[in-house]
């Protein structure tokens, strides 16, 4: 485990350098697609190539563990009682060269509306977002680009190209409903559907008023304290696209959304699924997999089936069904997606087949949710315990409070969020208490600069100290 | 003729595949559509092969080279290795060379005559260069940049390069080429000229994005556009009466 978390600072590291080293510099020039090459490039990571793979299906599956999995956690091995080897690690750590394999490292993201400049940016993240289908990619990015109530993108500077964006739009009614991705999509979505139920459902919530699809890409092994502001901003701003007074009444209730269809990446492992009975209750009007099981953090579930809503999760539901991998257990890299998940009223999986993927390895999988607009509240509040929320202010008694201060700027730049180092460690094993003491610390740490320019800085190695 | 197509919903055409004036070299994609593209436009003159370099799709920035010869960089496979020796015709020597800097094609930029290198390349390798491309080897950088292989693409007939090249960098360069140059983008404004594009003597492909604009610049400077049409303006024009008064 800790050996996965140094892994996973590797990776977080490397990836650093690869994001702003991927477009100029030697192997990868244009396609982010390969990701995997990534792995291959961060020959200063010095890593095998079967250490990795394991790194990468290790840290997936970290990742999927509410956002406990964090460089800056495991930052300072030395201090982290409970991650012993850690320190031990180092000596034989990929990374040896500085002996640095553990160095925190400090990373501003910064939110932006999305503007003609992110145009190449987001062809590059979306390019794979049909999984190699062609389809009007750049019809796409013009559209979010050309949509300015609603959508963020994540930089790590105004000139960068985007790491992560989150938008939605209304596949009914407005710019993007004629649109041809939009009917690609809908093609792709529709044919992927593994059941003809669903493949209804998802054809009237398809076109009924008020459906927002949410279109939401991230760079592979993003942190996940993204994702609450990038939840945050979306949702306030289409708040504010409904309720405006200043936009005409036609677009804003082009933003009324009643139900979202959320389109995500996830993970199975296949290891977990080998050693389970399927329950084989499909997504009809339940939740997917239910949270035990996706949370492949601490010991091995035990062989329980996929709680379904309806009948309680008995042992002999599994083995009475006798249906065999309908439902997957699924690895969520994307900290929103498992609670959206829990809260959707229906949910279906595909798996990805463009990329191979390597016998160990998590297989990438596509999840379509439908969430009804008042149960989004919920799945955030769970995120924001577990992750962290420095824009809600209730979490961290200062940081929040600080970070949420400084006013959304000009020029669509808006709010720089200060990521929540440590907490999430600590939310997981040590319950409130030591998370206020990280966050009052953070709160120290952040106030100073955030009245100036708030950079995110990833304090968790001193908040992970204090935890203990 | 200048093509436009795409790799995979990419637009970047010049990193999945490596176009000479001997061969062409795609990437294995999931669909067919990128190598058949190529094939239509070419198979009747050069061969067209698919091949993997070490393992990913990016040929087109990994390896470098021209009619006389291809460099691979030392992650390349052995089967690779043989794959593409055993499909390329004989007279072009390929060589698997031993460089630190290996996205050969993000460092190199050549065409049959004239090579430029990043300025960091090992003597060593800038002799290999030579050797098996058969090239003069010239270090420079483009409008500043190290990677000129990813900031311009060139054939025998004109080049382009970065949209940022200064008229003085401009004039320096084409007269080591000997050949014209003008500074443009590619695929809709982008400015990796050597990711966006790859072209020979007689055509060219970049992505679905490249406006009307930057294909003509395209055509005009590598020389693609067909003749006919052009010599009926300008040799016949004296010859054809406009107006009667």
């Amino acid at each position: 485990m800790p050996k996965r978390k140094a892994d996973a600072a590797l990776k977080k590291k490397g990836e650093e350098e690869a994001e702003d080293a991927a477009k100029k510099q030697t192997a990868g020039g244009g396609d982010e697609d390969d990701s995997e090459d990534d792995d291959d490039y961060e020959g200063e990571g010095g890593s095998e190539e079967g250490g990795s793979d394991d790194s990468d299906g290790d840290s997936d599956e970290g990742e999927g563990d509410e956002g406990e999995d964090e460089d800056e956690s495991s930052g300072s091995g030395d201090s982290e009682d409970s991650f012993p080897s850690a320190s031990s690690d180092e000596a034989e750590s990929e990374d040896d060269e500085d002996g640095e394999a553990y160095k925190e490292i400090d990373c501003a993201f910064e939110f932006f509306d999305p503007q003609d400049r992110d145009f190449h940016g987001l062809r590059a993240l979306l390019g794979t977002y049909l999984d190699g289908a062609a389809f009007d990619l750049s019809g796409l990015c013009e559209c979010v680009i050309a949509q300015s109530a609603v959508g963020t993108v994540v930089k790590s500077a105004e000139d960068d190209d985007p790491f992560a964006l989150l938008t939605a739009f209304n596949t009914a009614r407005g710019a993007a409903a004629g649109a041809t991705w939009l009917a690609e999509l809908k093609a792709y979505l529709t044919t992927s559907c593994p059941e003809p139920a669903l493949r209804e459902k998802l054809e009237k919530a398809w076109s009924g008023p008020g459906t927002g699809l949410l279109v939401s890409e991230r760079l592979i092994n993003c942190p996940p304290q993204l994702a609450p502001p990038l939840l945050h901003f979306l949702m306030e701003e289409i708040e504010g696209a409904a309720t405006d007074p200043a936009y005409p009444e036609a677009e804003r209730s082009e933003f009324a959304f009643t139900r979202y269809l959320h389109f995500t990446r996830v993970y199975s492992d296949p290891q977990e699924e080998e050693g389970e009975e399927e329950d084989g209750e499909e997504g009809e009007g339940d939740k997917g997999a239910g949270p035990g099981p996706s949370g492949s953090m601490g010991p091995p579930p035990p062989k329980k089936p996929k709680t379904t809503a309806g009948g309680g999760a008995a042992a002999g539901a599994g083995a009475s069904k006798g249906k065999q991998q309908q439902q997957p257990v699924i690895v969520y890299v994307r900290p929103e997606d498992e609670y959206l998940h829990q809260v959707c009223s229906w949910s279906y999986t595909f798996p990805v087949t463009s990329r191979p993927v390597a016998k160990g390895d998590l297989r990438p999988l596509r999840c379509v949710m439908c969430v009804e607009a008042g149960r989004v509240a919920e799945a955030r509040a769970m995120m924001d315990l577990v992750v962290g929320n420095p824009m809600a202010g209730e979490e961290g008694p200062g940081a929040g409070g600080a970070a949420a201060a400084a006013p959304k700027q000009g020029q669509g730049k808006k709010q720089e969020a200060a990521a929540a180092g440590g907490r999430q460690a600590q939310g997981q094993g040590q319950g409130q208490e030591a998370a206020q003491a990280a966050g009052g610390n953070k709160g120290a740490a952040a106030a100073g600069p955030a009245g100036a320019k708030g950079k995110g800085k990833a304090a968790g190695g001193k908040a992970g100290g204090s935890g203990r | 003729m200048a093509t436009r197509t795409q790799f995979e919903n990419s637009n970047d055409v010049g990193v999945f595949a490596k176009l000479t004036n001997a061969y062409c070299i795609c990437a294995l994609g999931g669909a067919e559509n990128f190598y058949s593209v190529f094939e239509a436009e070419l198979s009747d003159h050069i061969p067209v092969i698919k091949t993997s370099v070490a393992g990913t799709r990016l040929v087109g920035r990994l390896t470098v080279g021209n009619k006389n010869g291809l460099l691979l960089p030392n992650t390349t496979s052995d089967q690779e290795l043989q794959h593409i020796r055993n499909c390329l015709p004989d007279e072009v020597v390929v060589q698997r060379i031993d460089e630190r800097l290996s996205a050969l094609g993000n460092c190199i930029v050549c065409n049959d005559y004239v090579a430029l290198i990043h300025p960091d390349i090992d003597r060593e390798t800038e002799e290999i260069v030579a050797d098996v491309l058969g090239v003069e080897v010239f270090r420079q950088t483009v409008a500043g940049n190290v990677l000129v292989g990813s900031y311009a693409a060139f054939t025998n007939q004109g080049g382009l390069v970065h949209p940022k090249t200064s008229i003085e960098d401009l004039d320096e360069l084409s007269s080591l080429l000997q050949i014209p140059l003008v500074a443009g983008t590619i695929n809709r404004g982008s400015d990796v000229i050597g990711a966006g594009l790859v072209a020979n003597d007689w055509t060219a492909f970049c992505g679905l994005d490249t406006t009307s604009t930057e294909l003509s610049v395209i055509e005009s400077v590598f020389k693609l556009r067909d003749a006919q049409p052009m010599n009926i303006v300008n040799d016949l024009r004296a010859s054809l009466i406009d107006t009667m008064a």
